[in-house]
């Protein structure tokens, strides 16, 4: 053989013993879950299946045992859920948002600007230990216009970490809740009157200042306003409205200002959903409600409409998530009710006792928070690309007996239930 | 005085009426849990005079007569018993409503039954979730905030709903003024023992009840630090029957309780966040030798979900038996209410829960609440 030759022929050589070490690499991020029964958040329930990760991400998703080259980890026996998306948290203490109360019109007030150290949420231990992987932190739901949120995933040091880039919204109220007494009485408000008029006249002047910064020179444009940016974008579409009402009356007047703008916006809390749910069928905008009904409904006949309101929206196209309302996990609150973020899961109980079908329960808890929040590419549903985030249970998702055994986020580990320091079941 | 209102009532004919239903003599399903110990498997519950009559295997029954309920899938339990309870009072029990008068802070006159609703629907709702006695309660505000009631949740009249009257006193330990109010209405009520009058003021009657230990002091207490201190020294004082209800902090200071064998009511929350670590309360206290029942704490309708908070207790660490315990035997005995109610046992209050599945399992319904011997409720 010619040197040249030779040289040629060493460095095809190397070059493919270097191929088959990079391949060995891949190998070893490439984690193979094995023997779970997998529910993938968007109706399916694999029994015996696998699920590989590679990186931060699922590379497969299939029926039977792991390929050569992955490393097999066996969870025989376990059930393997998507991690769970809490669509309207108040995990920020998002009471706190509201002691201030004396303007009715803050669209630019926002959750992140006041969260105090989020450092100190034990989120890491309590939150995952439970399943919970993302939470939208909520401004609360007690001004005529109030605000924006903040979708985070919960693991991380600092708010940088943890928020997430999806949809941006402003949140409006038409309930009790946004009526004080605004300027000692003598401020609109007061009335449910009051809080649509304060509505309507913010979204046309917003309406008015978008159609002159597009269109008008010199004088006759408008100075640049933040409020009204913000607001030009809900009626653009950019931003979402998430619009929080109580009774049947509410949730009409809700329904009404969105036609009247031509938005798409998100209901929230929709306690009387069960009066007028063929509306909220027709209108098809997604509804955020609560699993159960906190003991604020105590007629047994009314009861039953109300539980069984969920399922019957979900299974006439109505896209429906459950949220939590609980004063938040420690330090902002150091109880653990029935309603708080972290029973996210085990409140789903009571859905599947009104005889919503679990895998829908599942998927208001996974699939369809993630597509409200604008994050439905990468979380809440088991497919190939999307995060490798996910929960193992010890068991079916909603039975008081099951636990977490394990939470991982975005391919890492995250809470170990045999190993953690701080969450003992 | 009630009764004479309520008697011309067409709501209480139709309460009759619904009333009048199946006689049900005999329930049988397969668990029956009768907390008198371990459950039995394919098990029945004979009922005579709204009395439990006799329970035991399947097949020292006959099932094929008249008046049998049959789950042989489901299972029984007592009925449950919440023993920490606002329900039917208008208004917010933390703040102002029917269960504070907020202008008195000294007021063991006060009757909760003079605030309760009979005819408010929570009590068909609590009743719908198997709870068929409740203890109605005024609330938190006050030093000494009135006397509480056991009733059972069937309907008006009051008479009927009314199983013990007055069942306790309530109070709270975290005011300054705390010990110096109880000190000195006890020490009148002490005196006045020794000098029986018919002038003597209903408040001093409620306290020589409270000395001769036929009606327990109960507080709510238990914020962190030496808040229910106050209260210990008074129920060391003048021997009081002590009851605390919450308890939040209370692993700090169990054995001021177990020295005491102070029974604990908590709920609905169990789990705490106590110096940076996970407690299970009504573990915790339970391990110590303590009796803990679970209640509500119900402003309206929370009390039909107790079984589910149950449910949440035995998710945080109790056992099923723990969690059942909780919610039936426990709260009677605490009560001394246990003779007649909290287990199924011969001569006990027929006040039972079928439910149409195993306990606590997420399909399980309640399926029919017998309270003293007849059907209440069906799905």
């Amino acid at each position: 053989m010619s040197t040249s030759m030779v040289r040629r022929t060493a460095i095809l050589v190397a070059c493919m013993l270097f191929a088959t070490q990079l391949r060995g690499q891949q190998s070893r991020n490439t984690v193979a879950f094995t023997g779970i029964e997998l529910h993938d958040g968007l109706g399916r329930v694999l029994p015996e299946a696998t699920l590989v990760i590679r990186g931060e991400k699922i590379a497969a998703v299939r029926a039977g045992g792991a390929q050569p080259g992955e490393k097999v980890v066996d969870l025989h026996g376990r059930v393997v859920i998507p991690g769970l998306i809490d669509a309207n948290s108040s995990l920020s203490g998002g009471q706190g948002f509201n002691y201030n109360r004396e303007d009715p019109v803050l669209p630019n007030l926002r959750v992140q600007d006041g969260i105090e150290t989020l450092q100190n949420f034990h989120a890491g231990p309590v939150a995952s230990a439970t399943g919970l992987v993302v939470a939208y932190l909520s401004p609360g739901a007690w001004r005529p216009i109030g605000g924006q949120g903040v979708t985070i995933r919960l693991d991380g040091e600092t708010l940088l970490d943890m928020q997430m880039i999806g949809t941006q919204f402003v949140h409006f109220s038409i309930n009790e809740g946004a009526l004080f007494p605004y300027g000692l009485g003598k401020a609109m408000p007061q009335t449910h009157m009051g809080i649509v008029a304060t509505i309507r006249d913010e979204l046309l002047k917003a309406r008015r200042y978008a159609r002159l910064r597009a269109t008008a020179r010199g004088s006759a444009r408008p100075a640049y306003d933040p409020d009204l940016e913000t607001l030009a974008e809900v009626l653009s579409g950019k931003r979402i409205a998430r619009i929080d009402v109580d009774t049947a009356a509410e949730i009409e007047r809700a329904l009404s200002l969105a036609a009247e703008f031509g938005i798409r916006p998100i209901l929230e809390h929709c306690v009387e959903a069960y009066k007028v749910r063929d509306l909220l069928a027709k209108a098809g905008f997604p509804v955020i409600l609560m699993p159960y009904t906190q003991g604020d409904v105590y007629d047994v006949a009314v009861e039953r409409k109300v539980l069984e309101t969920p399922g019957w929206l979900a299974a006439h196209g109505v896209p429906v998530a459950f949220q939590t309302f609980g004063h938040g996990m420690p330090p902002y609150g150091n109880t653990y009710e029935y309603n708080e973020p972290q029973n996210l899961l085990l409140n789903g109980i009571l859905q599947v006792r009104a005889g919503m079908r679990p895998e829908a329960v599942l998927s208001s808890i996974t699939s369809v928070s993630a597509k409200i929040l604008g994050i439905g590419d990468r979380m809440g549903s088991l497919g190939v690309g999307r995060s490798a985030t996910f929960v193992v249970l010890d068991g079916q998702p909603f039975e008081y007996a099951t636990h977490v055994e394990q939470v991982w986020i975005d391919g890492r580990r995250v809470f170990d239930a045999a190993h953690d320091p701080i969450v003992r079941r | 005085m009630t009764a004479a209102i309520l008697s011309t009532s067409p709501l209480l004919q139709a309460t009759c009426e619904a009333q009048a239903a199946t006689d049900v003599t005999l329930l049988c399903a397969a668990r029956v849990w009768t907390m008198a110990g371990d459950p039995i498997s394919n098990g029945c519950v004979q009922i005579a005079d709204g009395r439990v009559a006799r329970v035991g295997q399947r097949s020292d029954f006959d099932t094929s007569l008249p008046g049998v309920v049959d789950r042989p899938n489901g299972e029984i339990i007592p009925g449950i018993i919440d023993v920490h309870s606002h329900f039917t009072l208008r208004g917010d029990p933390r703040g102002a409503g029917e269960a504070n008068e907020r202008s008195r802070s000294f007021a063991p006159d006060l009757d909760i039954l003079d605030a309760f609703d009979p005819y408010d629907p929570s009590v068909a709702h609590a009743r719908s979730g198997g709870v068929t006695t409740a203890l109605v309660t005024p609330g938190s505000i006050g030093v000494v905030s009135g006397r509480s009631a056991l009733v059972k949740t069937t309907a008006p009249p009051l008479s009927q709903m009314v199983m013990r009257t007055p069942a306790g006193v309530k109070g709270t330990s975290w005011r300054p003024e705390t010990y110096d109010v109880f000190d000195h209405w006890l020490g009148e009520a002490r005196a006045a023992q020794a000098r029986p009058s018919s002038d003597t003021a209903i408040a001093i009657k409620v306290g020589e009840q409270l000395l001769r230990r036929e009606i327990p002091l109960v507080i709510h207490g238990g914020y962190p630090g030496g808040e229910i201190e106050p209260v210990l020294a008074i129920a060391d004082k003048y021997a009081l029957r002590l009851i605390i209800y919450h308890c939040e902090s209370c692993d700090e200071n169990y054995e001021e309780l177990v020295a005491r064998k102070i029974p604990i009511v908590v709920g609905p929350r169990i789990m705490y966040w106590n110096r940076g670590r996970e407690t299970n309360l009504a573990s915790f206290l339970m391990s110590k030798g303590l009796l803990v029942a679970l209640a509500s704490d119900a402003s309206s309708g929370e009390s039909r979900y107790l079984m589910d908070d149950a449910g949440l207790a035995l998710h945080y660490g109790l056992t099923e038996k723990q969690a059942l315990e909780a919610i039936t035997i426990n709260a009677a005995r605490i009560f001394h209410a246990d003779d007649r109610i909290g287990s199924l046992t011969p001569g006990k209050d027929a006040d039972v829960v079928v439910l149409s599945g195993p306990v606590f399992r997420a399909r399980t319904h309640v399926d029919l609440v017998m309270i003293g011997g007849r059907v209440w409720y069906e799905r």
